[in-house]
């Protein structure tokens, strides 16, 4: 299939942008929750330019992909500290939701986009790697060398990003619990 | 062995153990893998289990509703990558045909110029540029196509005979003799009498041309080999002694 699309078999790219593209935009929403869809477009841009070029199996493609989405997201954070949106505080309350209330979303209809918002609350390292790790599919190995950091510390930061949602999710129950 | 492979399977662990520990990293790593919590596991466990299976559920319609655009600009990307690998192939294709001819033309030039077969001019440059042979004795004032070296120019009575400078009219009239003269039995070298024909005899055919279109009154001859040769023809011929008259 991906070297089928390497050569510009239209299906074939279908079927890998079908494969790739659900999983690229939850990893976009929980690092940039706006323009998901709008960066993940750039992202399949900028690999279908070097589609031909690639050589690996599936497994490095997706990490190519990410680490692709990655840079476009930390381009995005720098854009966005240049050119800062001032808000109100009262929309970006309304904006953000708290970890509780996206726990209790998450544990009333366990829906996806509930779970992204829940993960999006960790701090942005673990929330990256967690992402990667879990939505993206990618192994120890392969997440270390997209963030830039040894295997095992990217073990201990996924530890550590669970604990926190275990803590989270707890402490929602709790409150669901009590009412 | 993977770290997967080190952790210990959760069947193992006793149930109440399993229910009040806290979450192991092998608990995570589990969790990260398979999404699932043994069921005898605490509830912390069972609820990460199932945001991480949400998180990671099968897709939505607006999640795959981009693929139209998508495809289409892979469509427009490569085959504005395949037009420019076409044009980039057609262009090496010219270059490697310029390329032949170019190099069918130097080999062609530079064999033509080391058989000394080239117009004089073009000879003479050649000569002086990269060594090729001087050009051989012409008669100026005839005309290119009579040039030595030229295809058909020589006779067959006198190809391969070392009479190259022979010019075809001269060559044709077995010796260079006028009709007139032949009919009265003058032969204007021995050579010619006989019919054979030896490299003294294209010298004085040349002697005799040189002497036609010498300037009369031109003090250095333009052509020193001309004069050259026309001097030396002059001296040669009558103290060469010719069959007939032996």
């Amino acid at each position: 299939m991906l070297h089928a699309a390497a050569r510009g078999d239209e299906a074939a790219f279908a079927r890998l942008w079908r494969d790739n593209q659900p999983p690229l935009v939850r990893f976009l929403r929980v690092l940039i929750s706006e323009h998901a869809e709008d960066v993940a477009s750039e992202v399949w841009l900028e690999v279908v330019r070097g589609l031909a070029r690639f050589r690996g199996g599936e497994q490095e493609f997706r990490a190519w992909l990410f680490t692709t989405a990655r840079r476009r997201v930390i381009d995005a954070h720098r854009y966005a500290a240049r050119r800062p949106a001032t808000v109100t505080s009262d929309i970006r309350d309304l904006d953000q939701p708290s970890p509780g209330d996206a726990a209790a979303a998450a544990l009333e209809r366990i829906s996806t986009q509930a779970a992204l918002e829940l993960i999006a609350t960790l701090p942005r390292e673990q929330a990256e790697i967690v992402a990667l790790r879990v939505i993206a599919g990618l192994d120890v190995a392969r997440v270390a060398q997209i963030v830039g950091k040894q295997p095992g510390a990217v073990r201990v930061a996924s530890h550590r990003a669970l604990r926190a949602l275990a803590a989270t999710l707890a402490a929602a129950a709790d409150r669901e619990a009590t009412r | 062995m993977s770290y997967w492979e080190d952790l210990p399977p959760a069947e193992d662990l006793p149930s109440g153990q399993l229910a009040s520990r806290r979450l192991s990293a092998a608990d995570a790593e589990r969790l990260i893998v398979r999404h699932w919590a043994h069921p005898e596991a605490g509830a912390e466990q069972h609820r990460l289990a199932a945001l991480l299976d949400s998180a990671t559920a099968p897709p939505t319609d607006q999640e795959l509703s981009g693929q139209a655009a998508a495809v289409a600009a892979f469509v427009l990307v490569t085959g504005d990558r395949a037009a420019r690998s076409r044009r980039g192939a057609s262009r090496r294709v010219m270059a490697i045909t310029a390329g032949i001819v170019a190099a069918s033309m130097a080999a062609g030039f530079s064999g033509a110029a080391a058989a000394d077969a080239l117009p004089g001019p073009i000879q003479e440059l050649a000569h002086q540029t990269f060594g090729a042979p001087a050009p051989g004795p012409s008669v100026p004032g005839v005309k290119p196509e009579h040039t030595p070296g030229r295809p058909g120019y020589m006779s067959g009575a006198t190809k391969g005979k070392g009479n190259k400078g022979t010019p075809p009219g001269l060559a044709k009239k077995a010796g260079g003799m006028p009709p007139g003269q032949a009919k009265k039995g003058v032969s204007s070298s021995p050579e010619t009498a006989t019919g054979s024909s030896s490299p003294q005899r294209s010298k004085l055919l040349f002697s005799g041309l040189t002497k036609q279109y010498e300037p009369r009154h031109a003090s250095p001859a333009p052509w020193p080999w001309s004069s050259g040769l026309s001097a030396k023809t002059s001296r040669n011929r009558p103290s060469q002694p010719g069959p007939q008259r032996a």
